[in-house]
């Protein structure tokens, strides 16, 4: 009886639970629920990063849950820097024997070497209030030896009361500090190695979210998200640099350039962001369980993005499940990426007002194939693991090409 | 050119991950109640309360999933707000 009594109650608190993923969400009508996870990724010849993420979940009262998350990163290799690899005498940064953060590779400016550890941790306090409203407050702390955050957010969800449909909205404010591991952030513009260095880099983002979930039908939920933001400080990469090239034969630039300087790179101090997100779950006729979801993003660096995820859950007798995933995205290039400063460009009229040759604001496609696999004990955990691969494709940066392996082992663990 | 073919390689990687018969049940559930609405009774919820059935079915997959694409793509969120921020982008 007390099972049936969960699980109703379960079935009433799923519908709240949709709007927002940031929201507790119900730890199957269980007292604590425990979801570890360890996570391999590593780049080709690049960044290789190791993850623990640990999830607590309990039910303090009948109306309130507390939800605990801890992430650790391990992160070292090394990453594409924006400079081309044309000249060798450029100073390279000193980095302390064990200190982190990014230093040049093997005397290239085109590659730096980098590592770092992270720990964050969040904690969101879930209130829910004659069954149809129900609040979200949440905090989060992150730390790495270049850049620390700290985030408040707050949600809220109501169901009509026919509670077919879930209306949301959230805010949150993100404080972020950056800086070099050498300690604080290079001038604008200066050049490799040398100008001043400023003290570190503070920014705030704010974002805002409006959604609403629908019971389609007895095997399909629906959801629409708008969200909007503002990021406002410091947004420049500290580490990143940008080449001035001049070409080998002006009248011919298919023979290639020859690199004259380095910089360090300049963004705007504010980008306003937007999105609308659409997602699916359905339950298939066979019992298979599919996620469809959409994403529409633009923002005032006219970075305009499409992602597309697909994920159909095969479910077997006996808890087994096979879920293939696929995902494709594209992103045109921010306003102000260049490949390099052009020479003749340089000399007519100086830097341009903000430059960045990150190859993250590149032009750029990417899939993902994956699948995860596991099993379901009904009343006490899951345990999956997943294998995916990543690959992105970028239209002008000096490394066109990057591919990740992604492997992923959780176990989640439910407690009366 | 270049698009067409990754809008082909799409279709075709969904055939491939999905199989044929899989297939049939989307063309099923794109036909017949993917889109339809129904008025459901709250005993008629039973699926929709299942773990799978939520949109963020998997909260460690999901964050590990939004860490990896934040620190490599330029867009980002859609799903909620709020989370602990990183360095990585």
């Amino acid at each position: 009886m007390k099972s049936i009594q969960k699980k109703l109650a379960l079935a009433s608190c799923t519908l709240l639970s949709h709007g927002l993923p940031n929201t507790v969400q119900a730890a199957e009508g269980e007292d604590w629920a425990v979801d570890g996870s360890l996570l391999h990724y590593a780049e080709e010849d690049r960044i290789t990063v190791n993850k623990f993420i640990g999830t607590l979940v309990t039910n303090v009262s009948e109306a309130d849950k507390v939800k605990v998350d801890l992430v650790y990163d391990t992160m070292s290799g090394s990453t594409p820097s924006g400079a081309l690899d044309g000249a060798g005498s450029f100073a390279t940064i000193s980095t302390p024997s064990g200190a982190g953060g990014f230093s040049a590779s093997s005397g290239s400016t085109s590659v730096a070497d980098f590592e770092d550890t992270r720990l964050g941790v969040s904690v969101d306090w879930e209130h829910t209030k004659k069954r149809v409203h129900r609040i979200n407050y949440g905090s989060s702390i992150s730390v790495e030896k270049d850049f620390t955050s700290f985030g408040l957010n707050t949600n809220y969800a109501q169901d009509t009361s026919s509670r077919i449909v879930t209306y949301s909205a959230g805010i949150a404010a993100t404080f972020d500090s950056v800086r070099r591991s050498t300690g604080g952030t290079p001038e604008p513009f200066a050049e490799y190695g040398q100008g001043l260095t400023l003290e570190e880099g503070a920014r705030v983002t704010w974002d805002t979210i409006f959604g609403v979930t629908r019971v389609l039908n007895r095997r399909t939920l629906g959801q629409i998200n708008f969200s909007t933001g503002l990021n406002d400080g410091y947004l420049t990469d500290p580490y990143k640099l940008i080449s001035r090239t001049v070409l080998l034969d002006p009248l011919d630039p298919s023979q290639g350039f020859d690199e004259t300087a380095t910089y360090y790179e300049n963004r705007p101090s504010s980008r306003q962001r937007s999105s609308v997100y659409m997602s699916m779950s359905h339950t298939t006729r066979n019992d298979n369980v599919m996620h469809l979801s959409y994403r529409y993003y633009w923002d005032d660096w006219d970075v305009i993005s499409n992602t597309l995820d697909y994920r159909l859950k095969f479910r077997y007798e006996g808890g087994f499940f096979i879920e293939p995933h696929f995902r494709y995205y594209d992103q045109t290039a921010a306003n102000f990426y260049m490949f390099s400063i052009p020479q003749e460009t340089f000399l007519l009229t100086g830097f341009p007002e903000y430059a960045s040759a990150d190859y993250r604001l590149d032009q750029t496609e990417s899939t993902t194939v994956g699948i995860n696999i596991g099993k379901t004990f009904p009343g006490e955990g899951k345990l999956r693991v997943r294998i995916e691969q990543v690959e992105w494709t970028y239209e002008n940066s000096l490394f066109d090409t990057n591919k990740a392996l992604v492997v992923q082992l959780s176990y989640k663990k439910l407690f009366e | 050119m270049k698009k067409n073919l990754t809008i082909h390689g799409i279709l075709a990687c969904l055939l491939l991950l999905t199989g044929c018969s899989t297939m049939k049940d989307v063309s099923n559930a794109v036909t017949d109640s993917l889109f339809s609405y129904e008025k459901v009774k709250p005993w008629q919820k039973g699926e929709l309360a299942k773990e799978d059935m939520q949109l963020v079915d998997d909260g460690v997959m999901t964050y590990a999933d939004d860490h990896i694409y934040f620190s490599k793509e330029a867009a980002t969120g859609g799903k909620g707000v709020g989370g602990g921020g990183c360095g990585c982008n």
